[in-house]
């Protein structure tokens, strides 16, 4: 784990290096274990963004970094998903003391994104001046990426807006979801001891519950309940800024200390309990969107958010969409609240329209 | 009852937490507590578990930091608030939440309404968690909530005691759930009656929320309405069934009202599903255990609740066991009472605010020598415990001084906040009417004792006693022939009430057999049964009305004053009554 100091060395180091062929110019991002910069394909001169594994990293990191190219690699024909152009491993000179050292660099490359989704949501006035039908248009990509990864295999683990990118194609704007060092291939075995899932990793303000509990477990279905859970809680952050466990339980210092005590003791708690919490921060949540998609979100984050995992499995509460599977159902419904909120939209204006003519005239 | 005017109270169920399960709020955190653990398999690899958990807490704060830096807003701060206060950076916590609460009041100035008010709400909470209760209610009412944000933070306002500003937030609010907070708010105010219809019209709207059933269930309760609380709590339990507290509020109504069946169905169905027992639950099971007299298994499972309770490091649990074995040993015999004070006194040193050890104190204490270190443990307990529970200490403190005027105005609000309790109906009855003289009030308690406890022959004994002194002879005497037989106490009442209707010389025979029954106990209860005698004689008027030797030949003989009577309540409450009356001490005929 680096300090933040020696990020900040790797940064000045690495800023101006070629590693493969490509230029590291500007440092657009500083993660726990690596570095983003914006670089320069050297033969085609295109921009493109190439993630450097902090050098200093252990062997955890680095099997989560080779991890990431080989699922970024598996993923590559979905379009809700960052395309990984690029990788490996090279040689930079380091001098230290007046001797030139040569160190190892591991390194992606990948599709330059223009922003991140947190970038338009963590100052409150940016986030009130994006409109609802933008915020849910950005939830539908996530679920539409998290969809495609399910379907081929893959689950994220780390879904919150800083992972979800945005990508500038012609006058649209798609979602792409970047950050794949967590994930996990659905269909290999566990790589690690059942006590290596119980926990999740990552930021704990983001966590299901299932991992501040200890209670996480390291089958499909307990992956991708997570996720469900990560979509439900990006919904969150879109209406408020702040991430749903965060919202709902407080303290997760405090819950983790108190579940680390039980899991010492062989005990586990009924994580259907914290149902009343929930509710009470998806009743606040809802209070945030405009009425005429209040009931709609009501019912997905009721069922995305469910402190039980296998709840949040469950098929969906609408008859018409009960043969679809878990998360197109999802889409459906994301579809029909941003036509909700076309029509608002449309009934705005008209009515803005009616208004100047009477002024007018 | 072990002699006359004296309350023995260290038999009863007091020195329990009566109150498992207080009023909760609805939604409310429930990670540390509340919720039922089952037996799963043993941790393995728990100093692995330790090393994840620090770097999910450095790499929390590290993200925090990084975007509060990219982005100093409201939002940003309030994350890295959570974010260091899950580290436990508390100081660091209180001061980030400050400066995203100043960034929010200075943007609702400039706006006129709240940009972020549901990161607002978290940093309210925040600082409130930390204990900056001012702090947070001072930036709560400065800012412009309106809809569910609002609701919460009045609900968190509540819960916090801060009731008046909380009804600013609650009252005029048309969010969803405003009945359950109401119902909560009012019962926090002990307006039982509105929170009840509050409550019922927040579980019509929810009927899964258990939290507003354990809130109606537990102001059934303290209404009296003692069945409809016991239902609710089983719909609680039902909505809830991993809730702890849910759980062990049912499980100590149906001690409380002595249903013993539906307790042993509730534990073994909790045995079913493999809860693993709380320190609390085996408190529960030993307390139902004690009270159907299996005194040995109710000791052997606070033993376990004490390994519990230190496995859980619940202090407080903790605490009430200890105390409670104390308490049993001393009225087992198995310790003497001296000891037993001693050790509570240790314990109360260990756990200076936990009203649990001093009610035992208060219970086992029965020397005048204990008031002082009594008086000064309530200081420090008073906080923590309810007025029900700081008059009986101070009407024991009061009793064990001789303060016959202090104990009976301590007695008689004890009685007015538990009149369920049948030692303070006893407390009543005595401290009024033989400590004070003051019959004619002593009876109407007596008489509302006489109706609850119609076959208890404590009861029946001081209703007696206070009737055959307010000119109700014939009544105490018809009460107490039943239940006299072979029995010291009633006896002896039984002679004052013939000696209140005038027939001295079965009154004195039958204090003479009282006296011969005591004489084989060989304990001091024939010396306090002559001064009793000597007094009842004097306040009903025969020393002037009979012939002085004949009452003097037919009266019990006199009995030295014990050694220690100076330090017994039940003397010292004679010596006070007969230095107002002006009577020579030692009472004698």
């Amino acid at each position: 784990m680096a300090t933040q100091a020696e990020r900040d060395g790797w940064k000045k180091i690495l800023t101006g290096q070629k590693l493969g062929g490509y230029e590291l110019q500007e440092c657009l991002g500083v993660g726990f274990f690596g570095l983003v910069f914006e670089a320069r394909n050297m033969a085609t001169d295109a921009r493109i963004a190439v993630k450097v594994l902090l050098p200093s990293s252990d062997t955890e990191a680095i099997a989560d970094f080779e991890n990431e190219a080989i699922l970024l690699q598996k993923l590559n024909g979905c379009d809700g998903v960052i395309t990984y152009v690029d990788g490996g491993q090279e040689n930079i000179d380091m001098v230290a003391n007046g001797v030139t050292v040569p160190m190892s660099v591991r390194f992606h490359v990948l599709a330059m994104a223009s922003a991140s989704v947190d970038e338009l949501i963590d100052d409150p006035v940016s986030r009130s001046a994006l409109d609802w039908t933008e915020r849910i248009r950005i939830f539908r990509g996530a679920v539409k990426g998290i969809h495609q990864m399910h379907l081929a295999g893959v689950a994220h683990r780390d879904l919150k807006s800083s992972n979800c990118l945005l990508m500038v194609i012609g006058s649209t704007t798609r979602l792409r979801l970047g950050d794949l060092g967590r994930a996990k291939n659905l269909r290999s075995s566990p790589t690690k001891s059942i006590e290596g899932y119980v926990k999740g990793r990552g930021d704990l303000r983001f966590a299901a519950p299932e991992f501040l509990w200890l209670q996480g477990g390291n089958a499909a279905h307990d992956f991708i309940a997570a996720d469900y859970y990560g979509l439900g809680s990006l919904l969150v952050e879109l209406a408020t800024g702040q991430p749903l466990t965060s919202l709902a339980l407080g303290d997760v210092g405090a819950v983790l200390k108190q579940a680390a005590s039980d899991h010492h003791r062989g005990q586990t708690s009924d994580l259907a309990n914290l149902n009343l919490q929930y509710r009470r921060v998806i009743a606040e949540v809802i209070d945030l969107m405009p009425r005429s998609i209040q009931q709609d979100a009501h019912v997905l984050l009721t069922s995305l958010c469910d402190p039980v995992p296998a709840e949040r499995l469950a098929r969906s509460p609408y008859n018409r969409d009960r043969h679809v599977e878990p998360l197109e159902w999802i889409l459906r419904r994301a579809d029909i609240m941003i036509r909700r909120l076309e029509i608002d939209a449309r009934e705005e204006r008209r009515n803005t329209r009616k208004l100047e003519r009477t002024a007018a005239s | 009852m072990s002699s006359l005017g004296q309350l023995e109270v260290i038999r009863a169920d007091k020195s329990f937490d009566s109150e498992t399960a207080g009023p909760t709020l609805p939604g409310s955190d429930r990670s540390r507590s509340g919720s039922k653990a089952r037996n799963t398999h043993q941790a393995s690899n728990t100093h692995g578990l330790d090393v994840q958990i620090a770097n999910s807490l450095a790499e929390t704060l590290d993200a925090a930091i990084s975007k509060a830096t990219y982005a100093r807003s409201s939002t940003t701060l309030t994350a890295l608030a959570a974010s260091y206060e899950a580290l436990g950076a508390i100081e660091e916590s209180v001061a980030t939440a400050t400066e995203a609460l100043q960034l929010s009041v200075i943007s609702a100035r400039e706006r006129g309404f709240l940009i972020d008010p549901v990161s607002a709400r978290l940093a309210i909470e925040i600082l409130i968690r930390a204990g900056r209760t001012d702090e947070g209610t001072l930036f709560a009412t400065s800012l412009p909530l309106v809809g569910q944000v609002r609701l919460s933070v009045g609900a968190m306002l509540a819960s916090v005691g801060r009731l008046e500003e909380a009804h600013r937030f609650v009252d005029d609010s048309d969010a969803q759930g405003r009945d359950a907070v109401c119902g909560f708010l009012q019962i926090m105010e002990g307006n039982n009656y509105a929170a009840i219809s509050s409550l019922r019209a927040a579980l019509r709207t929810a009927p899964d929320d258990a939290d507003s059933a354990l809130n109606l269930s537990i102001a059934f309760w303290r209404v009296g309405a003692k069945k409809k609380a016991i239902s609710t709590a089983l719909q609680a339990t039902r909505s809830a069934p991993g809730r702890q507290d849910v759980g062990l509020h049912y499980l100590e109504l149906l001690i409380a009202e002595g249903d013993f069946e539906r307790f042993d169905r509730e534990i073994a169905s909790l045995a079913r599903i493999d809860v693993a027992p709380p320190a609390r639950l085996f408190i529960l099971r030993a307390r139902a255990t004690l009270a159907r007299g299996d005194i040995d298994t109710g000791v052997k499972l606070l033993e376990r609740a004490s390994e519990a309770a230190k496995a859980e490091n619940d202090d407080q649990a903790f605490a009430e066991v200890q105390s409670n074995l104390i308490r049993i040993r001393a009225w087992n015999g198995k310790i003497d009472r001296e000891l037993a004070v001693t050790r509570l006194l240790k314990l109360h040193v260990q756990f200076p605010t936990s009203a649990v050890v001093l009610v035992s104190l208060a219970q086992v204490a029965n020397r005048r020598r204990h008031t002082t270190a009594m008086q000064n443990a309530l200081e420090l307990a008073r906080g923590t415990m309810s007025d029900a529970r700081i008059a009986f200490v101070e009407h024991q403190i009061a009793s064990l001084e001789g303060n016959n005027e202090l104990a009976a105005e301590k007695a008689v609000e004890w009685y007015t906040l538990e009149p369920e309790d049948p030692n303070a109906s006893i407390a009543a009855v005595v401290a009024l009417g033989i400590g004070q003289e003051r019959w004619e009030e002593a009876a109407e308690f007596a008489r509302e004792a006489l109706l609850k406890y119609p076959n208890e022959p404590d009861q029946i004994n001081n209703a007696a006693y206070v009737l055959a002194m307010v000119g109700d002879a014939e009544e105490a005497i018809k009460l107490l022939t039943p239940h006299a037989k072979g029995r010291v106490v009633l006896t002896a009442t039984l002679g004052l009430a013939y000696l209140a209707s005038n027939q001295i010389h079965t009154g004195m025979k039958l204090y003479r057999e009282a006296a011969n029954m005591a004489e084989q106990k060989k304990d001091d209860s024939r010396s306090l049964m002559t001064a009793y005698q000597a007094l009842v004689v004097r306040q009903l008027g025969l020393l002037n009305a009979s012939d002085l030797t004949a009452l003097t030949a037919m009266s019990l003989p006199p009995v030295a004053l014990p050694d220690d009577w100076r330090e017994r309540s039940e003397f010292l409450r004679l010596q006070t009554l007969a230095a107002d009356k002006g009577y020579e001490w030692p009472l004698t005929l």
